[in-house]
């Protein structure tokens, strides 16, 4: 059933190559109209089959699913949408203002409209100076900025980018990474395949984590992390650990069931159920709900102990890539990690 | 769709004109061209420059025109600049197919076939625009160096272009195929080679029988010369030459160099009876039969012939428009004029010799040439675009 709200709509797609090798199994996957979708997966997931399927550069076993509105695989909607694939190869005999305008007649767009569009995407990409020199001259970081240019040239709703960051200095990152946001208010919907994840995590709304060609992930980063989020209290007071045990003990009927561990890690449960654990002058609590976190303050405040910090954390999205993916995962109910591997920038939250 | 059509196109002209090859292979065209430019043709007389080092020529426009199809078309045009043109090309598909390339092409809304076939027409432009501007310069070289404005120059250029075309067809299926420039080059010119060894054992085989067919005929002409002359004096039938025109006549005729007739080109023998020669054209038409395996063999060689590409005949077309049957009888009748002085059999065998020959410069139709060329390039390509749409890149 074609929703159109959704600018991909997979509901199983599956490639087997030459009958041995299984690339992708069922996968399912949907793209909002407007977001800006990252599609993350170790080398060898299938990512770039997937993105080739819906570019019909590879032919799908079995493929149920729209782009566009139209069947995944066919050409249908290959004229409203702008492609950049990894490592592309542009002709180096032609300039960039003529790969743009050379790409954006494929795709069937006017003489003077890809004329005016080549102009414009090559100021926007910082290219003006080399509109005129050809490829076969322009560093990685140049033949980049020129294929995200040549992704718009057709003015698409839909821009596929593979590792479009890729061999493109910090400064050209930046550069690329607010072109992606311009895309985006420009209400274009943005589907990024990279190994960036910290890139990703800035720009993306929704991600999938493809492993083994099936999707094991998706949805916001909130989605993905949720009771997985905590907050961290660290306070600046001597004899801290007793005055937090204190705290969130007596006050707040804590209760610790194990002595600690060798890392001096004390773990046990609030008297609302909240997971808690202390670790010298540092105590983190198992909710996203900033209201009970209030109760919290209140009684490490009632102890008289001054706050240094408060954090709400999260996993970032390599925790929760490489927890996917099958490595070293952080996790509320596998305590342990916790702090230890959970590294998340803050989100929200208050320093005292 | 025109639109994407004429990006291609537009993108293949680049992409010759970034070829050094390209400009190479027309300034080496030029060369042989301005050389031949060198040469006219003035009444009888074939100049060079200004000069006229030959004296009289006989048939100074056909030997002319000979230069022009043998040289100029035939090594220059048809063997070098065809090669060239292929070590420029056979790396488009190649080139295209590559990883990161074909993506940016397939992600087109461009159907693959269409695509497919737009840059394969794309390639041909490289001997398009050679052959255009060859035919151009030789068309106004042979109407100025020799005053022979023929347009059938023209010509060439879809003779060139179809030709070549049998050779793309095959390197873009092996490049298809393989991905590989270097294999891609080295096995067209492999295909070639076997088109062009097939058609020589042909060209050998089909000029023996022939030749032996002509023998039969010059036996037969002999047979008929013989009983004519035993008609007339039945009793002439047993006797030694000697006897049959007397000693001193045949003596005076070996001395001025023409002694009777005997059986082919050779006069009559002092002692050799009418009976003899009989028995010996009788012999030599009997031996001239071609046997049957080697009709066979010869059948089954046109055969396979005609399944491949025709390349020698079909750059031979080229000499179908620039000599007319007037030229070739000129050129034959000088030879049997020659000839002639000498002895009427010789004069004929010339003849025969020189109609066998205009024969077989006519006698394989156009379509059968083209036709069945073409036939074999669509099946190749056929091939090749099956594979280029229905693979994953």
């Amino acid at each position: 059933m074609a929703d159109g709200s959704l600018a991909i709509d997979l509901e199983q797609v599956s490639k087997t190559y030459r009958g041995r090798v299984r690339a992708l199994e069922g996968v399912q996957m949907q793209v909002r109209r407007g977001e800006i979708f990252g599609l993350l997966g170790p080398n060898g997931a299938g990512k770039s089959t997937l993105v080739k399927i819906m570019m019909s550069v590879v032919k799908p076993t079995s493929a149920v699913g729209q782009v566009l509105e139209k069947p995944v695989g066919s050409k249908g909607s290959l004229e409203r949408v702008g492609y950049l694939p990894e490592h592309h190869r542009f002709p180096r005999y032609l300039t960039g203002r003529q790969t743009l305008e050379f790409f954006a007649a494929l795709s069937g767009v006017g003489k003077e409209t890809r004329k005016e569009r080549a102009k414009e995407l090559l100021e926007t990409v910082g290219m003006t100076a080399w509109a005129d020199r050809r490829v076969g001259d322009y560093s990685k970081g140049m033949m980049q900025r020129v294929g995200v240019a040549a992704a718009l040239v057709n003015d698409p709703q839909l821009v596929i980018l593979d590792e479009p960051t890729d061999g493109v200095d910090p400064v050209g990152r930046r550069e690329i990474r607010d072109v992606l946001v311009r895309m985006k208010k420009e209400g274009r919907t943005v589907f990024i395949n990279s190994h960036l994840l910290s890139e990703l995590e800035v720009v993306s709304d929704r991600v999938a984590i493809l492993v083994a060609g099936r999707v094991v992930k998706q949805g916001t980063l909130n989605e993905l992390t949720v009771g997985r989020q905590y907050f961290e209290l660290e306070v600046a007071a001597d004899r801290a650990e007793q005055g937090l045990k204190r705290a969130l003990g007596e006050r707040l009927k804590g209760t610790w069931p194990a002595p600690p561990t060798a890392e001096g890690i004390l773990r046990g449960a609030l008297g609302t159920g909240e997971w808690v654990e202390i670790q010298g002058s540092v105590a983190r609590v198992g909710t996203v709900d900033v209201g009970a976190a209030q109760g919290v303050i209140d009684a490490v405040r009632g102890e008289g102990l001054a706050i240094r910090r408060w954090v709400q954390m999260r996993p970032s999205l390599e925790d929760l890539f490489i927890e996917a993916v099958g490595g070293v995962a952080g996790g509320h109910n596998a305590g342990a990690a916790m702090g230890g591997v959970v590294k998340a920038p803050p989100v929200g939250g208050f320093r005292p | 769709m025109m639109v994407q059509t004429w990006a291609l196109l537009v993108d293949a002209y680049r992409e010759l004109n970034a070829k050094k090859m390209f400009w190479i292979v027309l300034i080496l065209t030029g060369v042989v061209l301005a050389g031949f430019a060198t040469l006219g043709v003035s009444g009888n007389q074939m100049t060079v420059l200004w000069y006229a080092p030959f004296g009289k020529v006989p048939s100074a426009l056909f030997m002319y025109k000979a230069i022009f199809s043998y040289l100029v078309v035939g090594f220059w045009f048809t063997w070098v600049a065809v090669l060239l043109a292929l070590i420029s090309t056979a790396g488009i598909f190649p080139d295209f197919l590559s990883a990161g390339s074909i993506d940016l092409f397939l992600a087109k809304p461009i159907t693959r076939l269409r695509l497919f076939l737009t840059k394969y027409v794309a390639g041909l432009l490289f001997v398009l625009l050679q052959v255009t501007f060859f035919a151009v310069a030789s068309f106004v070289i042979l109407g100025v160096r020799a005053g022979v404005w023929q347009p059938g120059i023209f010509w060439s250029i879809p003779i060139i272009l179809v030709f070549f075309s049998y050779l793309y067809g095959v390197c873009v299926l092996l490049g298809v195929l393989t991905r590989s420039t270097v294999a891609a080059l080295l096995l067209t010119l492999l295909a070639w080679l076997g088109f062009w060894a097939v058609d020589r054992v042909d060209v050998v085989m089909a000029s023996y029988i022939n030749s032996q067919h002509a023998t039969q005929a010059d036996m037969e002409d002999e047979l008929a010369r013989i009983d004519k002359e035993i008609a007339a004096n039945p009793g002439a039938a047993t006797q030694p030459a000697t006897e049959r025109m007397g000693e001193e006549m045949y003596r005076d005729r070996v001395q001025i160099g023409s002694p009777p007739p005997g059986v082919g080109t050779r006069g009559s023998g002092s002692g050799e009876t009418l009976e003899d020669q009989r028995a010996e054209a009788v012999s030599m038409r009997d031996e001239a039969v071609v046997s049957p395996t080697v009709e066979m063999v010869e059948r089954v060689v046109v055969g396979v012939k005609t399944l491949i590409p025709k390349t020698r005949e079909t750059t031979n077309l080229l000499d179908r428009e620039l000599f007319t049957d007037k030229d070739l009888r000129a050129a034959t009748q000088a030879d049997a004029g020659q000839a002639s002085q000498q002895d009427e059999f010789e004069r004929r065998r010339a003849e025969r010799r020189g109609q066998v020959w205009i024969d077989a410069m006519r006698e394989r139709s156009v379509w059968w040439v083209v036709g069945t060329s073409v036939g074999f390039e669509a099946v190749v390509l056929g091939v090749a675009a099956w594979l280029f749409c229905r693979r994953d890149y």
